[in-house]
Order: structure tokens, then C-alpha cells, then sequence
């Protein structure tokens, strides 16, 4: 999966690891998460860009 | 005859209710307006958005006011319902013989019209699975405390109801002085009964934390797996959510009207109500435990 860039559409959403301090992320804020995350969030957050990750040169032998 | 239908239903109404009572969670979470009769069908009802600050001076002016910022909103209400069927023969013996009443069949029905109704309070309705038509208590959430906490860990739990209850806090919610429900996904909810570090149990940490509140299971089916929220307990959070009742749960019954006297007994067991969340930053699901 890859990763999409997405708006806040509720009040506060704090993301981070677990062993980590999270951060917060207001109504209207943008952030960088992966596909997965994203669905998880659900209508907490709209896509608003899928980013295509750079295309890594095949090794040729 | 209807008088004798009723009367039975009455019957079963009485058996019914306590046992409904013991499983139902989603009305423990939110205050129960008392039933407004199953006539209304619609009702309207105001969600609060936030006013512009405060103001602090020596004296005061005129031309500050603001009006309520208050969205009108209106919801038709669903009725929650599940259908049944009363052997005739064991119906007739009650009547004749007096004997104990057999409810199974109502009773099931009861448990399958209170799971759906359920759902529709902690969750919402809908019919694909992704879009919800009604917003229940965890789709209709302001916060979101997404932070990976597993609750498998021990602290995680803790750590969880402390960022939920940061989040409601800057949102103008008195978290830390109001008491709190927690309901967690089965999965959750055994984890954190389970936890312990060094003999130190983390439930009545998580339960202080809570200012008086409880902690709640929830089916997986109802609250997806790794999933819960933090709320303010009925007591103190009809001002920010509330279910709209229009009829407690009942049954009806009645017979094919081509064999009165020896067709099954038809029945219904059935509430109403919508669930109506007025301030949406008060709930904090947690959406990665």
C-alpha cells in the first residue's frame, strides 16, 4: 500500500507510536499517512492525494 | 380475543424487559429520554457548534453578544424490531392451564431487536458496511485518539484515556472533572481486565481515571476489534448526547386471521428511538488499541 495525503474533517485527531509523544492534528490540518492508516481513520479524514512513490531503477546485470 | 393477545403480551412484555434490560449496553451509555410514544416519527433538535471567546475588562460593552450557534437538525426515527412465532399449542395452554408462560421465542427476538439497537447507539446504521446513514456514539465522534496504544501492554490503557481526555479538554469538555464511560471492543476490554505489571493491576487505575465512571463491553461486531471511546456518563452527558426514545421495548402479538383458533401466534418485539449527538467533541473513540 502506499501513501495518500489526507484532510482532518473532525475536531482533533492525535496519531503517533506508541512509545512516543503524539501529535495533534486539527479540522482542516493535512498530513501524510499510508493507505491503511487512512482507511482506519475512515470519514475522519478525506484523501485528497494518492502519492506515487519514485520508481526505484532496476539493477541491471 | 385481542383482550386475551394483549393481556399475553403484557405477559411478556413483564418477562422481557429485565432480561432486555441486562444486555442492552448502548443505553447505559447515553441518557434515555422517557418514551415520547410511537407516533413521533420524526423529531427536530439542535446541535451546538462553538461560540467566539470570552472577553475579560473592567466594565462591560455593549455589542458582544453572540447568537447560540445552534445547527437545527431533524431525524426521522428508526424503529428496532425483530419478528417471532408463538406455538399455538403452547400459547392455548397458558390460557387454559395457567402454566409458565414460555417466552424463548420473544426472548431471542428481544436479544436480536436490542443488538440492533445496539449498534445503532455505539456505532450508527448502515447498509453497506462503509456509509452510515445514522451516525451512532463511535462514528459520530469529534476526537479521535489514534495513537498506537495497545491495550496488550500494560500503561497503554492509561496512557489512551489520558490523551482522550487531553483532546476533550481543549475542546472546551471538562474531562477531568466530569465521570467518564469507557467501552471497549471485547478483545480490548478482555486485555485490559487481564493487565498487570509487577502485580499492579491496571483497571482500578484506568477505573480512578474515569472519576466515577465504568468500563463497558461491546461485541466486536457491534465495535470493530482494536477499537473504543471515552464519553461523558449519562448522569452528566445529556447535554452533549442523548437517545430520543419514542417506545421502550414492547411486543405484539396476533394470529392468521384464516385459522383464529389454531394458527401460531404472530409476534413482534420492537423499540424506537434516535440517538442525537448535540456535541460531538465529547466523545473520543480511540481507534488504534
Amino acid at each position: 500500500m502506499g501513501n495518500v495525503k489526507v484532510r482532518v474533517n473532525i475536531s482533533n485527531i492525535a496519531r503517533g507510536p506508541s512509545h512516543g509523544k503524539s501529535k495533534v492534528y486539527k479540522l482542516g490540518q493535512e498530513f501524510i499517512c499510508t493507505e491503511e492508516e487512512a482507511n482506519r481513520l475512515g470519514k475522519d479524514v478525506t484523501v485528497i492525494e494518492t502519492l506515487t512513490e519514485p520508481v526505484k531503477p532496476s539493477k541491471s546485470r | 380475543m385481542t383482550n386475551a393477545y394483549t393481556q399475553y403480551s403484557k405477559s411478556v412484555d413483564s418477562e422481557l424487559v429485565q432480561p432486555l434490560q441486562n444486555v442492552t449496553v448502548g443505553r447505559r451509555l447515553v441518557y434515555v429520554t422517557a418514551p415520547k410514544g410511537f407516533g413521533v416519527t420524526s423529531v427536530d433538535w439542535g446541535k451546538i457548534s462553538d461560540m467566539s471567546g470570552g472577553y475579560v475588562s473592567y466594565g462591560f460593552a455593549d455589542g458582544n453578544e453572540d447568537m447560540i450557534d445552534v445547527a437545527l437538525t431533524n431525524s426521522k426515527v428508526p424503529v428496532y424490531w425483530k419478528d417471532y412465532k408463538v406455538d399455538r399449542r403452547l400459547y392455548n395452554g397458558w390460557m387454559i392451564n395457567n402454566t409458565d408462560m414460555d417466552v424463548s421465542a420473544a426472548q431471542s427476538a428481544g436479544y436480536v431487536a436490542t443488538a440492533t439497537e445496539d449498534a445503532a447507539i455505539i456505532n450508527g446504521v448502515t447498509r453497506n458496511g462503509t456509509t452510515y446513514d445514522i451516525n451512532g456514539l463511535y462514528q459520530g465522534a469529534g476526537n479521535n485518539y489514534s495513537t498506537s496504544a495497545d491495550f496488550g501492554t500494560y500503561g497503554n490503557a492509561m496512557a489512551a484515556i489520558a490523551g482522550a481526555k487531553q483532546l476533550m479538554v481543549d475542546d472546551g469538555i471538562p474531562a477531568y472533572n466530569i465521570p467518564l464511560n469507557l467501552a471497549l471492543s471485547s478483545e480490548q476490554y478482555g486485555e485490559l481486565e487481564k493487565s498487570t505489571d509487577n502485580g499492579f493491576d491496571e483497571w482500578p487505575k484506568v477505573l480512578r481515571m474515569l472519576n466515577g465512571g465504568s468500563v463497558y463491553p461491546v461485541p466486536s461486531t457491534v465495535l470493530g476489534v482494536g477499537t473504543g471511546m471515552l464519553l461523558p456518563t449519562p448522569s452528566v452527558g445529556r447535554p452533549y448526547v442523548d437517545f430520543f426514545s419514542t417506545s421502550n421495548f414492547r411486543t405484539e402479538h396476533g394470529v392468521d386471521s384464516k385459522h383464529p383458533d389454531t394458527s401460531d401466534l404472530y409476534g413482534r418485539v420492537y423499540s424506537a428511538g434516535i440517538l442525537r449527538i448535540k456535541h460531538a467533541n465529547a466523545i473520543c473513540k480511540l481507534s488504534n488499541i
